[in-house]
């Protein structure tokens, strides 16, 4: 039944994927994570399965095309987009829960002069559309979706494609930071400001944010780190290392170019940590 | 009876000024400053309230020490913090107390974030569910199923109807004469 495979290891862990079809379709590739290694292992640590759908044997019967984390299925779809993306999402957020040495946090990030600007958000808060004005402003790309940051509180590039949210509600379109010809992060960056922000279509022009205290940088990155339930003292270390060092704000936004020009200066008024 | 900390099931980290507290038990994080930090610390279960009260006004000069050491025994108890349960406070001591803890904040006395509810001083707590971020609930999970176990039921099926269906139901019903042989001759030139 399982015509072909592939193994992957991303952040020490081992993703496997079978498929129905000798040719695994092309759109698997692009949905697994940014900067994963195939790998020769047998064992993994998690397994995909992919029932390729399509046209049936029989005229007028056509199969949802399936998708199996382990046992659950995640997908069941005519689209093949709509499976990538579950694909997608369930593999990075397991990748997230489960890294061996990282801590993941829900947040954009951008570098701007040798210092990462870290953006925390759940889904809706804006991160992407943030993150896209930054980058039209020359920050450089590191990640729409996760801060991967490591114990000495460096954050590491994960330049998955862009999901940016369509008002019609159907699929968020999805460039690569090559669609959007903009320079994307190679080397890990040392943290430089956290700004939680939340877009509102009401907010007032002026843009204010308020400071935070490290105790309240503290809370709101382990409520936004991906393993905060699975592995709360791995999560503790990491975010207790960028709460201490780092200037943290929050804030309502209203359009993010607005935005732009002050979290820039405000960054580059800040003096670089220890 | 005397306060007693909880220490069971808690991941500590101290902060300048403040100290994240994440109750594996709850899954709740909590930021304590500096007094409601010494009243936890010190909550050993020999020592009375109005020696917390006392040791807190020598360690950090604080005024009103009493009515702190009350306030933040309240939150500690209510955010289970505490082993021993500790009463609420009457309505009437509320309104002092609150009169006290304004005049803590005029002499800045207790460390405060701008986004803190004055009146919840001494006890933050900013996540009440730490996991809801984290580990996303896979909402997308439609059945838990063995994918090794095909099943024809995952198959949609588009019923067609055939071309002519509708002449040859006339043709039954004898409203139309029948015509065998064009069909024939459709078939023929596919």
């Amino acid at each position: 039944m399982w015509a072909s495979g592939l193994v992957v290891e991303s952040y020490g862990l081992k993703i496997g994927i079978r498929c129905s079809r000798p040719q695994m379709p092309e759109g698997v590739r692009d949905a697994l994570p940014p900067g994963c290694r195939d790998s020769n292992e047998e064992e993994v640590n998690v397994l995909l399965s992919f029932i390729v759908g399509g046209e049936g044997a029989r005229p007028g019967i056509r199969n949802y095309h399936m998708l199996y984390f382990g046992m659950q299925r995640i997908a069941r779809t005519m689209s093949l987009p709509e499976l990538y993306e579950a694909l997608e999402n369930h593999t990075q957020l397991t990748v997230g829960e489960w890294a061996h040495d990282r801590v993941f946090l829900h947040a954009g990030v951008v570098g701007w002069k040798g210092r990462a600007i870290i953006l925390p958000g759940r889904s809706h808060a804006g991160k992407s559309t943030l993150v896209r004005a930054l980058l039209d402003a020359g920050a450089e790309y590191y990640s729409d979706e996760y801060a991967v940051v490591d114990k000495d509180g460096n954050v590491h590039p994960y330049p998955r494609r862009l999901s940016l949210r369509r008002p019609d509600d159907k699929l968020p379109d999805r460039p690569t930071p090559a669609d959007l010809g903009v320079r994307v992060g190679l080397a890990p960056l040392q943290a430089g400001l956290i700004l939680f922000s939340q877009y509102q279509p009401d907010a007032p022009a002026c843009w204010k944010p308020q400071r935070l205290s490290a105790g309240q940088t503290c809370l709101k990155l382990v409520d936004h780190a991906v393993a905060a339930q699975s592995r709360p003292e791995h999560v503790m270390d990491g975010v207790h290392t960028l709460s201490k060092r780092l200037p943290a704000f929050k804030s309502i936004r209203g359009d993010a170019r607005t935005v732009v020009p002050d979290l820039l200066k405000q960054l580059d008024s800040l003096p670089l940590c220890a | 009876m005397n306060p007693k900390a909880r220490t069971a099931n808690l991941t500590i980290r101290e902060l300048p000024g403040e100290t994240v507290i994440y109750d594996l038990a709850t899954m709740k994080v909590h930021c304590l400053n500096r007094v409601a930090l010494f009243v936890w610390k010190n909550s050993d279960g020999m020592t009375s309230v109005g020696d917390l009260a006392t040791r807190l006004a020598e360690e950090l000069a604080i005024p009103s020490a009493y009515e702190a050491v009350e306030l933040a025994l309240e939150q500690l108890s209510k955010r289970g913090l505490l082993e021993t349960f500790i009463p609420k406070v009457s309505a009437a001591r509320k309104t002092h107390r609150r009169a006290i803890l304004k005049q803590l904040v005029a002499l800045a006395a207790i460390p405060l974030g701008r986004e803190l509810d004055r009146r919840r001083a001494l006890v933050v707590v900013a996540v009440d569910q730490a996991g809801a971020a984290g580990a996303t609930p896979r909402r997308d999970v439609v059945a838990r199923q063995d994918p090794d176990v095909r099943r024809d039921a995952e198959r949609r099926i588009d019923v067609q109807q055939p071309v002519g269906a509708a002449v040859d139901l006339q043709v039954k019903l004898r409203e139309l004469p029948e015509i065998k042989g064009f069909l024939v001759a459709q078939r023929n030139s596919v």
